[in-house]
């Protein structure tokens, strides 16, 4: 669940005019107004110069792979051909450890190839890269969302209220939209709705969450749609 | 962002505020494997199956409305012809015994309406059917929930006449014994009847149809309507083709909410449950901004019923089809627009200020689906008349090979002008004058009218 930022947290959050941005915060455009006016530098944690000129396509990862997977085998067989080293010193995986007579067959060593990844490579990639990789190994977004539309009069707090209670029944904030116009406000939040079959809570109960928060925020008005409306009118 | 701020405002605009929903979304179950000879073991077999086959029809489209914010505002069952499932009952009260289960059954599943009370006697009649023809304005004033239709030509056999002068006849029994003659709001007679309408009261589920299948009527005049007077406000509203255009957008739009709402709810329903149709029709509802009478009107016709209003209706009703065909590949049912004068509150006024009468009603019918439809006469209109204004409409379907219909209420004690509120969706009626020169001689010919040369085509 990424963590929505507003100007509140912005204002109590930055230490000498900069403020560190984590991957798992969102921040609202509201917020992003707040801290260009204030001057506040927005710093990226993941703002190192990428390494990698490109992000990582699929095929270059299935490459990657094939080469660490490569590397390994030969690397294991010139172990053994050196004397029969135990597999478990080689890498000090437990997983491969049991399956000792199986060492040289595809599926341990392609275990160990993750294994391998998680413990050398990965730490050698730059974070684009890994972000790549995390969201190549992910399915296809399974385009299980809501379109959440709060319209209202303005005041503080109400994007970090909202949030929460989308937090609470497991959704997870995936994009946010929002416009103040004088005293009032308009915001769209895409919320990702794999976490609520997870912790099998139906559409209707996360709907009626919010319009009770709604309520409960006052002069505010909550609009909870399954985004495959939008899509099945928009999109062709 | 995934779609943009407009899309989002727009969808949201054409819900709340320009009352685009799904008018209804009917289940079609096929009674084709029901007991013959028993009225008890029919009776049993009917409330079992439609029980076991409708009863989470409401919760899957509560559930549906819930996560998609578009109101479902009907739910329904359509049936196989009644007239065939009870063919073999012995007479009237048998009849009426079967439709009282089928109220029950209604009631207990919670749908609005239950259809398919229902004939087919467009080449000839049975003797069943002509039992079953005679029972309907009992079986009707018994029940609530039931609707009843009757198909009395197709293109393809011609009208069937006899059978046109005894629904005249039931429709006038029906009218005396219901109060305001309100039983005839759930009695239709069609000419080529479609036989996956979602649309009372015409729906049945026919025989060509599977076991059962969920579909769907749309709305969404306000949305047309809406979408017009922008164009006005943008200054854009002057060159035919554009406004042609803009009508079939807010079509396309509308039919795939349409689409979707049906799948999904005929998917929870799942095994044997399986999606039909989309029916296109631009169902107008008594609430203000939501008529086919007004859109005419935008359109610059000064009153719905005046010279233009033909015209103007076709365009509107060929742009919906073709920009509902674009965005849906299972359109059915009877797929145009609708002009039921109660149930739309700009042809309930047009009928007030008299710019409109049974005759160009008849006009635009050829034009438009679907008929006279929710017409009120004054209740001492002889029968012969009656019969006379069904004949004339049918023949317009049968020429045009289109889908026509009458539902028209003869209300007792009444005169032209006065105003009828049936309440809720069925709205205010007007009633209207009819011609006082009789057609008594022709309507009194026995057998049928051939079918026009259009017919052969093989």
């Amino acid at each position: 669940m990424k963590k929505a930022v507003t100007e509140k947290d912005i204002e109590t959050g930055q230490k000498d005019g900069k403020f560190l941005v984590s991957r798992d915060m969102l921040l609202t455009p509201g917020a992003r107004e707040f801290a260009s006016r204030k001057g506040i530098t927005l710093k990226y944690v993941t703002d190192e110069p990428p390494k990698a000129a490109a992000p990582l396509k699929s095929e270059a990862l299935e490459k990657l792979i094939e080469d660490i997977v490569v590397q390994e085998v030969t690397r294991r067989a010139s172990a053994k051909a050196a004397g029969g080293a135990s597999p478990a010193a080689a890498t000090g995986s437990g997983a491969a450890a049991s399956q000792p007579a199986r060492a040289d067959g595809s599926a341990p060593a392609m275990l160990k190839a993750e294994a391998a990844m998680d413990q050398a490579v990965c730490p050698s990639l730059d974070s684009q890269c890994r972000e790549t990789m995390l969201n190549l190994s992910r399915p296809e977004s399974s385009g299980n969302r809501a379109i959440v539309t709060v319209v209202g009069y303005n005041r503080p707090g109400i994007v970090a209220r909202i949030s929460a209670a989308v937090a609470e029944c497991g959704g997870d904030l995936a994009d946010i939209s929002q416009v103040i116009l004088s005293d009032y406000f308009s915001m769209i939040f895409i919320v990702n709705l794999d976490g609520l079959e997870r912790s099998n809570m139906s559409f209707r109960i996360f709907k009626e969450r919010l319009q009770d928060e709604a309520l409960r925020i006052g002069q505010t008005q909550i609009l909870v749609m399954h985004e495959n409306i939008f899509k099945s009118m928009h999109k062709v | 962002m995934l779609f943009s701020m407009n899309e989002i405002h727009e969808t949201i605009r054409m819900i709340e505020a320009e009352h685009l929903d799904i008018r209804t979304v009917t289940l079609g179950v096929s009674l084709l494997d029901a007991p013959h000879g028993s009225v008890d073991a029919l009776c049993k077999f009917l409330y079992d199956r439609l029980y076991q086959r409708a009863h989470r029809l409401v919760e899957c489209a509560a559930q549906v409305e819930d996560k998609y914010g578009i109101p479902i505002v009907n739910k329904r069952i359509s049936l196989t012809p009644m007239s065939l499932v009870c063919e073999g009952l012995a007479g009237t009260e048998e009849y009426v015994a079967v439709a009282r289960v089928l109220d029950q059954v209604a009631q207990d599943v919670g749908v609005d309406y239950i259809a398919g009370y229902s004939a087919l006697v467009h080449k000839g009649a049975t003797t069943g059917d002509m039992k079953f023809m005679r029972s309907i304005p009992k079986a009707l004033a018994a029940t609530r929930r039931v609707c009843s239709s009757v198909n009395l030509g197709s293109t393809k056999s011609g009208i069937n006449m006899d059978s046109v002068l005894v629904m005249a006849q039931s429709i006038k029994e029906l009218a005396e014994i219901t109060p305001h003659g309100a039983g005839c709001a759930r009695l239709v007679v069609f000419c080529n009847a479609a036989e996956d309408n979602p649309f009372i009261a015409g729906a049945f589920h026919g025989v060509g149809e599977p076991d059962a299948v969920i579909n769907v009527g749309v709305s969404g005049p306000g949305v047309v309507l809406a979408a017009l007077r922008r164009m006005k406000r943008e200054g854009r509203f002057s060159d035919l083709a554009q406004v042609a255009e803009t009508i079939k957008k807010m079509a396309f739009k509308i039919t795939r909410a349409g689409e979707l709402v049906g799948r999904e709810v005929a998917g929870m329903l799942g095994d044997p449950v399986s999606f039909g149709i989309v029916d296109l029709s631009l169902a107008p509802t008594p609430a203000i901004g939501d008529s086919i009478s007004d859109i005419i009107e935008e359109m610059g016709v000064e009153a719905t019923g005046a010279p233009g209003t033909t015209a103007a209706l076709a365009m509107l009703v060929d742009a919906v089809k073709k920009g509902g065909t674009m965005a849906s590949t299972s359109v059915g049912g009877l797929s145009g627009a609708f002009i039921p004068v109660s149930e739309d509150a700009g042809m309930v006024a047009a009928a007030l200020r008299g710019s409109i009468c049974l005759e160009k009603l008849e006009a635009m019918t050829a034009v438009c689906s679907v008929g006279l439809d929710m017409v009120a006469v004054p209740g001492d209109t002889p029968t012969e008349t009656i019969a006379g204004i069904i004949a004339d409409e049918l023949a317009i379907g049968m020429v045009n090979n289109k889908t026509t219909a009458v539902r028209i209420l003869p209300v007792p004690d009444s005169k032209p002008g006065d105003v009828v509120d049936l309440g809720g969706l069925l709205g205010q009626l007007v009633i209207m004058p009819v011609s006082k020169y009789s057609c008594a001689g022709f309507v009194r010919l026995t057998g049928r009218i051939p079918p026009p040369i259009t017919s052969v085509k093989n």
